[in-house]
């Protein structure tokens, strides 16, 4: 039987036991959520722990997708349920740096000065936010989310995103005044 | 003044997020306001250098992993792993259970009494597993099976999983002894330690094979090894624990 293409119809031929439709669907999104997993959780080994948890929740509840919103959004929902719930039971904030991180398939060179340099200060600041705000901005400014899909993906009013990001974005400026344009012009939560 | 200002610089950053609703009176306050212009460049600014992080991306290892466990999930009866680094101790642990080999030799039985209808005999209830965090969640109190009481914290059984993998043996051992030794009529009737690989050893790995299994954790008590199944009931979970000896039915309180 070949799989059908799109990510609703392989949610459901899923639902009805269809493994290979499952796999599909999630190589289609395991690096995505890998993304989300690794930028709320802060460790590479939690991250892979979450993305099997949100995979596994996937295919549990396949039945239960309503078609409310995309596939891609409610995947982002469990994922980032999953991530809350895991912190929350490791009762851990990653508020260090994060030298595990570094991704082994680094980009191309020409992108190699954000990456060593830079890098570092911004996923710190990054990883100094709340799990919700970290979630919003996550979802907005690195998976490229619009605010309603990302106020979709998190059940959440748009205000409340909005109000979110807001906030996330200058508490992070504060730890990357120096890198920001106008850099005398540091800023930080009010 | 503030209040304005407030007002502002939220339009501002709805503006720095291309949101066309807010763009004629914020593309204005950006142009004869020095302090909308700060908000608007940090508001970009910052989006800006966290978009520029590189993308991360599974290894191929780790992408091999994963596909691996999610292979091994059943059609209709999902196991879940709270650490995948358990994977490989979990199947052996479900292949020894699917063929009752754990029960082999000095035999198993269901503590608890016979009960009404296809759940069986869980009239004792426990979650007393350890811990005394009080931030843990779903506390519930335990029954014997003689109808008697005793008190202590449970813990959800993600958290129970957590601590017996965390070794914190004492704590289950005193538990699960104290189980044990208030429970004095098995399951299906015989004797604990008389039947080695029939009836209840043989009841006890039925009774796993035909549950949805939700989780498995193994671990250790003075050098026993003890396996915990989270199974799926119509009103919640359970945990069948046990040892070389015993099988203990453990309700847990939902999630």
């Amino acid at each position: 039987m070949t799989p059908p293409a799109d990510d609703a119809a392989l949610l459901a031929s899923a639902a009805q036991g269809d493994h290979e439709s499952f796999t599909l669907l999630m190589r289609r999104h395991e690096d995505r959520v890998f993304s989300v997993c690794l930028r709320l959780m802060g460790s590479r080994a939690s991250a892979l722990d979450a993305v099997q948890e949100t995979f596994t929740t996937l295919y549990r509840k396949a039945g239960q997708y309503r078609g409310t919103a995309a596939v891609g959004t409610w995947l982002y929902r469990i994922t980032v349920n999953t991530c809350y719930d895991l912190l929350r039971k490791e009762r851990r904030r990653p508020i260090e740096a994060m030298p595990d991180y570094m991704d082994p398939a680094d980009p191309s060179g020409e992108d190699a000065y954000i990456s060593v340099e830079l890098r570092p200060q911004i996923e710190n600041a990054l990883a100094s936010l709340s799990p919700d705000f970290r979630a919003v901005v996550v979802l907005s400014d690195i998976q490229g989310y619009s605010l309603p899909d990302v106020a979709e993906a998190l059940d959440l009013p748009i205000g409340t995103v909005k109000s979110r990001l807001f906030r996330a974005r200058r508490q992070m400026a504060g730890m990357l005044g120096n890198l920001l344009p106008g850099s005398e012009h540091q800023t930080g939560t009010e | 003044m503030e209040q304005h200002l407030q007002h502002d610089l939220e339009l501002i950053a709805a503006y720095a997020e291309g949101l066309p609703a807010d763009g004629d009176e914020a593309r204005h306050l950006v142009e004869v306001c020095a302090d909308c212009k700060r908000e608007y460049d940090l508001q970009r600014g910052v989006k800006s250098l966290v978009a520029s992080l590189p993308p991360v991306r599974l290894t191929d290892p780790e992408r091999l992993e994963l596909h691996a466990i999610i292979e091994r999930l059943p059609h209709g009866n999902v196991i879940t792993m709270n650490d995948r680094r358990r994977t490989q101790r979990w199947m052996r642990v479900a292949s020894i259970a699917a063929a009752g080999l754990v029960l082999i030799g000095l035999g198993a039985v269901f503590v608890g009494t016979m009960g009404a209808g296809s759940r069986g005999a869980f009239s004792t209830t426990a979650g007393a597993l350890g811990g005394n965090d009080s931030s843990t969640e779903a506390m519930a109190t335990t029954t014997t099976a003689a109808g008697g009481t005793t008190s202590a914290a449970a813990e959800t059984a993600l958290d129970t999983f957590r601590l017996l993998a965390g070794g914190d043996a004492d704590a289950v051992r005193a538990e699960i002894d104290a189980l044990l030794d208030e429970s004095s009529q098995p399951l299906y009737g015989a004797s604990p330690r008389e039947d080695a690989t029939q009836g209840e050893g043989a009841a006890c790995a039925d009774e796993v094979s035909t549950r949805e299994v939700l989780q498995v954790a193994e671990s250790s008590l003075d050098g026993r090894p003890i396996v915990i199944f989270i199974v799926a009931t119509q009103d919640g979970r359970e945990a069948l624990i046990y040892d070389e000896a015993t099988c203990v039915l453990v309700e847990l309180p939902p999630e």
